[in-house]
């Protein structure tokens, strides 16, 4: 179950950094493996081993990090929340997105009432992170928006 | 340097701005100022590792085994004590020849302690990737739109392969590269992977600065320093430590700490400007690939770093120090005194370190301290040309002459680096460790004069740079020329090695305890030994390399084609013509300089001093010096007045055609004053029949030779500071064309002929009553005795007791034991000495038309006896001539002449 749960939100994860920053996308297998704690460490570095390394002052924001946490919380709030048919409907939409298969019996769209409840979890999340309300609603917007979305691979 | 906003930084600099495309690709042509760094690091690292492992050998217990065997050779050889010169070096060969094996154990242990620093460095160099990966925990690049985009960057860069790598914690937008032979390694943050789309031109120039490390091979040599100062700390820092602590053998702590420390850091601080320096280089690198970089404006925008009076400890130049460069290039060029120092520091510690090896080695070494300066200058004087060669690349062609702080540092380096050495501080008399007013004067006259000798050095090289670089003169723009700083290298590294071994011959003075003046003359005689007396090929070399490379730029400059033929053909016929009538006035001036000694000294010294050949040898000596003086003062004065994109060099052209024609005129100064009256120094009334002919063969070769190459040696000191001068009056007078008339010119040598010939006075007084007159030359070397005239020959006297003119008795001035004597009989005898002559073996002869006996028979002491006995009117002579034993051919000449000059007095 942990590790069925764990591939939930690394799917989700990944559809919605596809979705709210792509470009970070080829950080995103080597991002996962920290944030499951598989990676042993971020490595070492400093100014003086990097000899002919060149880079500005600037820290660049990930939004990689965020998402996934806010991945984690909202799958298992959803858990907390004991819907068991929204959780049962979001887990097939999941399902089928990974194997690219559309047609799948009981891959059906989600209703108002799921796709509302997954609204109210994730907005609910994204207050816990203090993600700011502009874009705690940018959050749950993409999250909803993934959920109902026919599933791509 | 410029500093503006950072953010006013424009994206690429003026088309007429110094560091124009042009002229930046130019510089990139050139190797980049790097790899003379890594050269003197190499050298740095080399000769502390000789020293320190010399040093853990001498704390083994084989140490004190080879002192005690060096003693024990030394006093079997020197038993009994040797006399004489010849006597006291045989005896030293035998010792180094008894002590040879042992020393060479050392050597070998030397040697293989290098070996260790040298795999150790390798080992590390090597496994530098796999532990930046670990370390740094890199993984591959993912991601195909990325990888498609880093390869169409690297392709735009022209390197060869590379591995991408990221390091996605890391959120800054930064790169960097790596890897080890024909392996690269670029690791790109996490943070350059989003700023590809979220700042494309920031990160476009990060990742092209990168890769530019890579197009300028920067990754080797960068790596390989940092893996030889990690080596060279644990293969040479730490046992140092552990000698200084448990070992007393290199000598008192506090003498070695110092020492030490010093070496340390100069390897660390040529390690850490080795990094520094790449980057300016990578960033005109990235300049030149696209000329539209952001570059300017990301490095303008980064933070200033922290620790801003430790620059030289920094691996990086600061961002707008970077930016600055890449509107004006100055710091890809620059050259300046730590550079110099850096040189010279390292060249002279590597050559005693050198000297140390080939003594343990080679038993009889032929070359004495030419190889061991010959071994470090290999890697110093190439890495000043190179350093040199890029800063007047980059100079404005209206500078000339830069390069004196670099000349400075390179003299302090060259003298300094002898009192830095380990072995050093074993000298106990020495300043700084021994403090006295005069170990301190004779430190710091060997400091001052060692940086004069030094100083014009990197002037002279910045000069041949320009006739390769410039070759249309000061006005051209600079083309790089990698051949003729293939010429330079090893031009610099000739001349290098001869001033190290000068420093290494000269310094002994300040080692035993010598005081300032000591030092000074020591160094000065020595100088103008290698100047001008000594006949080696090393110091004829030197001042051949100061033409030699001038003429190849002038021949490869031959074979470029160009338009104009006449009009270039005419506008170097004027050019030359004033270095042409400077010639031949130099020239004018030496001889007539030389002349005038002769003619002072005939004024001014008493006849019979002037007699005696040791005087002569002294005035000769002082007269060549005298010519060359006047050589050295119309290169001067050429070099100050001529206006000249070659001043320099027609300047030593002066020199050495004034010193040729004074050296003509002063090796030819007896044979000028047998037919010139005032100017016989010898004679009042000079024989006629000597003057014929002048000297010439090898005599007059050597001669002028040698007062030709010191004048040029000498002028080599002067020159550039003269013509710096110059200009600088010129530019202060607003009058950039030279006024100097041939007529100025002329007055000019008057005034130096008469200093010069003036000096004469002095020197012919001072050496005067130094010289012994053994007695008297006569009337004019004519000597009467009973019934017949002699002329004596310069260098014999008359050491007839008055009164007793019965028996003529001439000595030789230089071999003592040569004698004249002649011993006037009344003719009544001449039957006896006739009868014991011819039972001695005499024969008869003829001298002077007079029939005689001669007979050569053995004397005492091993002196050769000759006698004549000639019957004339009332007196019969017995004339004999006494030589010593191997010196007749010496002689021979002079005892001929006065023999032929005898004849019967006239009146009777």
């Amino acid at each position: 179950m942990a590790d069925e749960s764990a591939e939930i939100v690394g799917s989700l994860g990944r559809e919605l950094v596809l979705r709210l920053a792509p470009e970070e996308l080829p950080l995103y297998p080597s991002l996962l493996s920290q944030f499951e704690g598989k990676n042993g460490g971020r490595g070492k570095a400093s100014s003086r081993d990097q000899i002919l390394g060149f880079g500005i002052g600037e820290t660049m924001v990930l939004l990689t990090p965020v998402i996934l946490s806010f991945a984690r919380g909202f799958w298992d709030a959803l858990i907390a929340e004991a819907a068991q048919t929204t959780l049962h409907g979001v887990l097939k939409h999941l399902h089928v997105g990974r194997s690219g298969q559309q047609d799948v019996p009981g891959s059906v769209p989600l209703t108002g009432e799921q796709l509302k409840l997954v609204r109210t979890v994730a907005e609910r999340e994204a207050d816990r992170l203090q993600v700011p309300t502009g874009q705690a609603k940018l959050l749950a917007d993409a999250m909803v928006g993934l959920l109902a979305a026919p599933p791509v691979s | 340097m410029t500093t503006g906003s950072p953010g006013a930084l424009p994206a690429s600099p003026g088309p007429t701005a110094p560091g124009s495309a042009g002229t930046r690709r130019g510089a990139l042509a050139l190797p980049a100022s790097t790899s003379f760094r890594f050269a003197l690091l190499i050298a740095a690292v080399l000769a502390s590792s000789i020293m320190v492992y010399g040093g853990i050998y001498s704390a083994t217990p084989r140490g004190p085994a080879l002192q005690e065997l060096i003693l024990t050779c030394h006093a079997h050889a020197m038993s009994p004590a040797p006399h004489g010169i010849f006597a006291i070096a045989r005896a030293d060969a035998r010792a180094r020849a008894c002590e040879a094996g042992a020393e060479r154990v050392e050597g070998v242990w030397v040697l293989a302690g290098i070996g260790v620093l040298a795999l150790l460095a390798g080992v590390l160099y090597g496994a530098q990737p796999w532990w930046y990966r670990r370390r740094l925990r890199l993984s591959p690049l993912t991601g195909a739109a990325l990888a498609g985009r880093l390869e169409d960057l690297r392709s735009r860069a022209g390197t060869g392969p590379v591995t991408w790598l990221q390091q996605p914690w890391n959120l800054h937008l930064s790169a960097f590269a790596f890897g080890r032979f024909r392996r690269r390694y670029v690791a790109i943050s996490g943070g350059a992977v989003v700023a590809a789309v979220r700042q494309p031109a920031a990160f476009d120039a990060v990742v092209l600065h990168e890769l530019a490390h890579i197009k300028n091979r920067d990754i080797d040599q960068t790596y390989l320093a940092l893996a030889i100062w990690r080596a060279f700390v644990v293969a040479v820092l730490l046992p140092m430590a552990w000698l200084l602590i448990f070992s007393r053998v290199l000598g008192p702590p506090q003498h070695v700490l110092w020492r030490a420390a010093a070496l340390g850091l100069i390897v660390y601080l040529l390690r850490d400007s080795i990094v520094r320096s790449r980057e300016f280089d990578a960033d005109a690198r990235v300049r030149e690939i696209d000329p539209d970089t952001s570059l300017g404006t990301v490095l303008a925008d980064l933070p200033p770093p922290r620790r801003r009076a430790w620059h030289l400890g920094r691996f990086h130049p600061s961002g707008r120090e970077r930016a600055a460069a890449l509107l004006n290039p100055a710091p890809l060029y620059r050259c300046g005194f730590w550079d110099g120092l850096a040189v010279g520091l390292v060249a002279a510690i590597g050559a005693a370190a050198a000297q140390e090896m080939v003594f343990l080695l080679i038993t009889v070494n032929p070359t004495g301290s030419l190889l061991p300066g010959a071994i470090f200058a290999l890697f110093c004087g190439p890495a000043l040309a190179v350093a040199i060669w890029r800063m007047r690349f980059g100079e404005p062609e209206t500078a000339a002459g830069r390069g004196w702080p670099a000349g400075l540092g390179l003299g302090l380096g060259l003298a300094l680096g002898p009192v830095v050495t380990l072995s050093a501080a074993l000298d106990q008399s020495v300043a700084p460790d021994s403090l006295s007013l005069r170990t301190a004067g004779a430190l710091a006259m060997w400091l001052a004069l060692i940086t004069f000798l030094f100083l014009s050095f990197p002037v002279w090289i910045g000069h041949w740079a320009d006739w390769w670089q410039r070759p249309g003169g000061r006005a051209g723009a600079p083309v790089p020329a990698r051949g003729g700083l293939l010429v330079a290298a090893v031009g610099a590294w000739v001349v290098l090695s001869a001033g190290l071994g000068l420093i290494q011959r000269s310094y002994l003075t300040v080692s035993n305890g010598g005081s300032a003046r000591g030092v000074a003359n020591d160094l000065i005689q020595s100088f103008m030994f290698a100047a001008g007396v000594d006949q080696s090929a090393q110091s004829r070399v030197v001042p051949l390399v100061f033409f030699a490379v001038p003429l190849s730029a002038l021949l490869a400059g031959l074979r470029r084609p160009r338009a104009g033929g006449a009009a270039v053909r005419a506008s170097w016929l004027r050019q030359a013509r004033p270095g042409a009538l400077l010639c031949v006035a130099g020239a004018l001036t030496a001889a007539a300089a030389a002349l005038a000694v002769a003619a002072v000294a005939r004024a001014h010294t008493a006849a019979p001093v002037r007699w005696d050949p040791l005087f002569l040898g002294s005035l000769q000596i002082y007269d060549f010096q005298v010519a060359a003086a006047a050589a050295v003062v119309f290169a001067v004065i050429a070099a100050a007045a001529l206006r000249s994109a070659r001043a320099e060099t027609t300047a030593l052209a002066v020199a050495a055609v004034a010193g040729a024609a004074g050296g003509l005129v002063a090796a030819n100064i007896a044979p000028i004053g047998y037919c010139v009256t005032p100017l016989s120094i010898l004679y009042a009334r000079p024989p006629a029949s000597l003057c014929q002919n002048l000297y010439g063969g090898s005599y007059l070769a050597q001669s002028v030779l040698s007062v030709s190459a010191e004048a040029v040696v000498i002028s080599l000191l002067f020159v550039p500071a003269a013509h710096s001068a110059g200009r600088a009056l010129a530019i202060r007078r607003r009058r950039e064309r030279s006024r100097m008339t041939p007529l100025w010119w002329l007055a000019a040598g008057a005034v130096a002929v008469a200093v010069i010939g003036g000096s004469v006075l002095r020197a012919a007084q001072a050496s005067a009553p130094g010289t012994p007159v053994l007695g008297s030359i006569g009337n004019d070397g004519w000597v009467r005795g009973p019934g017949y005239d002699v002329r004596l020959f310069p260098g014999w006297y008359d050491t007839t007791p008055a009164g007793n003119r019965g028996r003529m008795v001439a000595v030789n001035a230089v071999y003592p034991t040569a004698r004249l004597d002649i011993l006037a009989f009344p003719a009544s005898v001449a039957a006896p000495l006739d009868g014991l002559l011819r039972k001695q073996g005499a024969r008869p002869v003829l001298l002077d038309g007079m029939r005689g006996l001669h007979v050569r028979r053995p004397g005492q002491a091993g002196n050769a006896v000759q006698e004549w006995s000639i019957a004339h009117g009332r007196f019969v002579y017995l004339v004999q001539v006494t030589e010593p034993a191997g010196y007749s051919h010496y002689l021979s000449h002079s005892v001929g002449a006065m023999l032929r000059s005898w004849h019967p007095a006239t009146d009777g």
